[in-house]
């Protein structure tokens, strides 16, 4: 309060100017994000006479208390005047519990509006939220997205966001995002509303081309045909797929080319993936996240960041992955309660997080790629290098439990290339021919799957598999006979079904063959059955 | 007490070994006398200590032996003693022959051709699947396979000549009732029902690592013929190797690649006189037995593109990738041929995306 008696000098200036504030209550339409969704929260600001007082309530965390200080100190080194009055400020709905610092924009305003400074029906259909400076400007806040989404769906038409989300904010179609530097900024867009144009950014059209930025691409290597033609497939249908060779047999090298393969991303996807990864403030200077995602962590990684979790719940690697590739090197040597929290999502491509809070579920739609070595020292089946014995190959598979092993379609595995390949001078497909083959069979699934919801062959459930994927005549008999000589589960049958689907689609066939069936029994995951 | 009696009472005494039980028996001549010594001509036996004195006089006497054979009788544990009619024939002119054996199952028939096939705990799918194949041939022959019960070349024979429908039995080097290794539990169970499980070793003795090259003395002496399948250059077969030159029966090695670890103990006893086993047929020679069934080779002939590949696909599992490029065809059709000629059973896929040739 000492501040705002500072600036006025004498008495009857202070009486002057009391007369001349309006006092007002105001109401600022905001939202704050749960999980990586936003919720609507508005703004109460009021200011009436009594002994001279800041105070804010609705629960708040103390970041959004906090905030009375920056905003105090924002509004008086924007030029504006803090009156000695009883200003009372309430984030409504006032049971849950405010985080982050989305508040100290749409509070500052609040107050400016409250004193008569800005006209209550300018702020009436626009939403606000960012960070203040202490000297006025506006810093940027992670999931700008979430909350223009949620101003969307309120039907509320424009925003004003921190500068540095405005971009972010303007891939949301529908709604006028509109940037501002800083408190004064906002206050003269508001008073004069020519001022005020909206973000003009689209997220598909306004960004370069894309660049692989990965650095590595399949071109650059060198035999491994089998490997690659089995990522194919599996990047092609989605299918999850599991590597195992020895040390130095390029199985991590394979993983970081896989993202080169994925499809472009549509406008959906590049919302859904940037509204994740701006909520958990990943986005590194990027506008949006326009590449598919590959997340590889370390096996140290804990059950809770790998699924998502903590006392207020927040989205782990599987979500992270949404849309993309997670990648797990070493699969035996993460911890076993890790390993077993990826069933629920490798099931239903979501996860559930429930506290005593409140319940969250979280997008988790990703592409396993695993890879591990074939045994604890990593030559076997190489009896002349491998020191192990039959039971410690055993147990070592033993590590990766059946649940987990029964969600893998495709299996390889790879062994260290010769020197005279790496030398030869062959060719070899590049990433740019496996992705366009891939984006085909994507748009054949596409058309496929149109109204079921389901977008890769990978994610039929048993049910739909002979509605989809009939099994012609003629290998019906090579299903059962292989049924027999392969001992296969009635699990691998379905799982050969599908991955038979994906193949046909890379062929651009709409029925299945003979050989698409013989090369998808090549890739399955026998581990189960026969051990490493 | 009877005779069969004195005898578990002397096999079954703690820490009474073999080497003891022999010179005990030099002295004494039968069991009923040691029963009956005085601790002072015990004590007389060279190596016999007073542990052991008390073991068998004290300890002993107070055992009711009746109730424990009768005991072992219900578990299907039969013991038997050197001297009844029973005991294998081929044990009593060993040096060191045990005094007591337990049997689970039966005991190998004298009047049949047996082979003793051993190799490498760890061996390598080539030796799988020719120790398979092998023991399956004899066993469908008639003759009888012997082993030991332990991983790799061991367990493989006696799968194939459990498989083959022969009979096949297991010297173990611990107790008659654990199963050593434990993941042989099946085919323990499965020898037991095909053949039998013969020890040295009163039940409950744990394994130790002396008592295994101690008892593949008796793996050699049971057998007509022995055949090392894989061996490195120091390995364990070779004791059985040297027991069965010393009780003079024939040595057959199957050769590897010179290159192969797996294979070099293998070449060396080649080199060093054993004979080599390049076909199953000379195994029946002198063994009062010929191949009752003679395998017709298969000679069906495969279209063009398969025999190119199956011509491609070796003993040793490779991958589709090299045989892809050996043949000259691309991963897509050679990973369908492969798939094809692994239904119709001529190749197995023994590693992921590995192929081998089946026998």
């Amino acid at each position: 309060m000492l501040s705002a008696y500072c600036q006025i000098k004498t008495f009857s200036q202070i009486k002057k100017t009391i007369k001349e504030w309006c006092v007002i209550f105001c109401k600022i339409n905001s939202g704050a994000i749960s999980g990586i969704c936003a919720y609507p929260v508005s703004v109460e600001a009021d200011i009436g006479n009594g002994l001279p007082n800041f105070s804010m309530v609705g629960l708040l965390s103390s970041e959004v208390k906090e905030s009375r200080e920056r905003v105090r100190s924002a509004i008086r080194n924007s030029g504006f005047v803090v009156p000695p009055k009883r200003i009372t400020i309430n984030l409504s709905p006032a049971d849950i519990r405010k985080e982050g610092s989305y508040f100290d924009l749409p509070i500052a305003v609040g107050i400016l509006v409250s004193l008569g400074i800005v006209p209550r029906e300018n702020v009436q259909d626009t939403m606000f939220a960012g960070e203040l400076s202490l000297d006025g400007t506006l810093k940027g806040v992670n999931g700008i997205l979430s909350i223009t989404l949620l101003a969307k769906e309120l039907g509320i038409p424009r925003i004003i966001v921190p500068q540095g989300n405005a971009k972010e904010g303007a891939a949301v179609r529908g709604v006028d995002v509109i940037g501002a530097g800083s408190l004064k900024e906002t206050v003269a867009m508001l008073n004069n509303p020519e001022m005020a144009y909206p973000e003009a950014f689209d997220c598909v059209t306004s960004l370069d081309p894309l660049k692989n930025e990965y650095g590595l691409e399949f071109a650059d290597i060198c035999g491994q045909e089998t490997a690659k033609r089995a990522v194919e497939i599996a990047v092609a249908g989605m299918h999850n797929i599991l590597m195992i060779g020895p040390p130095g047999s390029g199985k991590s090298m394979i993983a970081n080319c896989m993202p080169t393969i994925f499809p472009e991303m549509t406008y959906e996807e590049i919302i859904e993936i940037t509204r994740i990864y701006s909520t958990m403030g990943l986005m590194e200077k990027q506008n949006m996240i326009r590449n598919h995602p590959f997340r590889a962590p370390h096996h140290t990684i804990t059950a809770q960041a790998l699924v998502g979790g903590g006392r207020i719940p927040k989205p782990g690697e599987v979500t992270l992955a949404h849309k993309g590739m997670l990648f797990l090197d070493e699969l035996p040597e993460y911890s076993r309660s890790a390993l077993e929290t990826l069933r629920q999502p490798l099931e239903d491509q979501k996860v559930n997080i429930a506290r005593d809070k409140a319940s969250h579920e979280f997008p988790a739609d990703f592409m396993l790629a695993a890879a591990m070595n074939p045994c604890p020292c990593g030559y076997y089946p190489d009896k002349a290098r491998c020191s192990c014995t039959q039971y410690n190959i055993n147990k070592y598979s033993e590590k990766i439990r059946g649940p987990l092993l029964d969600r893998i379609d495709i299996c390889i595995y790879m062994n260290p290339v010769k020197i005279n390949l790496l030398q030869k001078d062959g060719r070899t497909a590049s990433s740019a021919e496996m992705k366009s083959r891939i984006e085909k069979a994507r748009e054949m699934q596409r058309m496929r799957y149109e109204d079921t919801g389901i977008c890769f062959n990978s994610r039929l459930k048993a049910s739909y598999i002979k509605e989809y994927c009939p099994v012609p005549e003629n290998c019906q008999k090579l299903l059962s006979d292989s049924y027999e000589r392969l001992g296969l589960s009635a699990r691998a049958y379905h799982k050969i079904v599908k991955v038979a689907r994906t193949i046909a689609d890379l062929d651009g066939e709409t029925e299945i063959r003979r050989e698409h069936i013989l090369e998808a029994i090549a890739y399955r995951n026998t581990i189960k059955e026969k051990g490493l | 007490m009877t005779e069969e009696e004195y005898w578990f009472w002397l096999c079954t005494t703690r820490n009474m070994w073999q080497g003891k039980i022999d010179r005990l028996i030099k002295k004494f001549m039968t069991p009923e006398r040691i029963f009956h010594a005085k601790p002072k001509q015990l004590a007389e036996t060279k190596g016999i200590n007073a542990s052991d004195i008390k073991e068998l006089l004290e300890t002993g006497k107070q055992r009711d032996v009746t109730l424990e054979l009768n005991k072992l009788d219900k578990r299907g544990i039969s013991f038997i003693y050197y001297g009844n009619k029973l005991f294998p024939e081929k044990l009593y002119n060993l040096y060191d022959k045990p005094y007591g054996l337990f049997v689970k199952g039966r005991l190998p028939d004298p009047d049949k051709a047996a082979v003793a096939m051993v190799g490498a705990r760890e061996c390598s799918s080539y030796g799988k699947e020719i120790a398979g194949a092998i023991a399956g041939q004899l066993g469908r022959n008639g003759v009888q396979i012997i082993s030991g019960l332990a991983r790799g070349i061991d367990a493989y024979s006696q799968m194939g000549a459990i498989s083959g429908g022969g009979t096949c039995f297991g010297i173990l080097g611990c107790g008659i009732d654990i199963c050593y290794p434990r993941e042989n539990i099946d085919l323990y169970v499965d020898t037991i029902k095909c053949g039998g499980i013969i020890s040295e070793y009163p039940p409950g003795v744990r394994p130790a690592a002396w008592q295994f090259p101690h008892r593949n003395r008796l793996i050699s002496a049971l057998c007509d013929k022995l055949v090392i399948v894989e061996a490195k250059e120091k390995s364990g077969s070779f004791i059985t190797v040297e027991h069965a030159l010393e009780q003079g029966k024939d040595v057959f090695a199957i050769p590897g690649r010179i290159t192969d670890p797996l294979s070099a103990g293998c070449n060396r006893l080649i080199r060093e006189g054993a004979q080599i086993l390049t076909n199953i047929n000379d195994l029946y020679g002198n063994m009062g037995c010929e191949p009752s069934v003679i395998q017709e080779k298969k000679m069906i002939s495969l279209e063009k593109d398969f025999e190119v590949v199956y011509s491609n696909v070796d003993l040793v599992p490779k991958n589709i990738g090299q045989i892809s490029k050996e043949c000259g065809f691309n991963i897509r059709k050679t990973t369908e041929i492969l798939v094809e000629l692994e239904l119709t059973g001529f190749i197995y896929e023994p590693i992921k995306t590995y192929y081998s040739r089946k026998l």
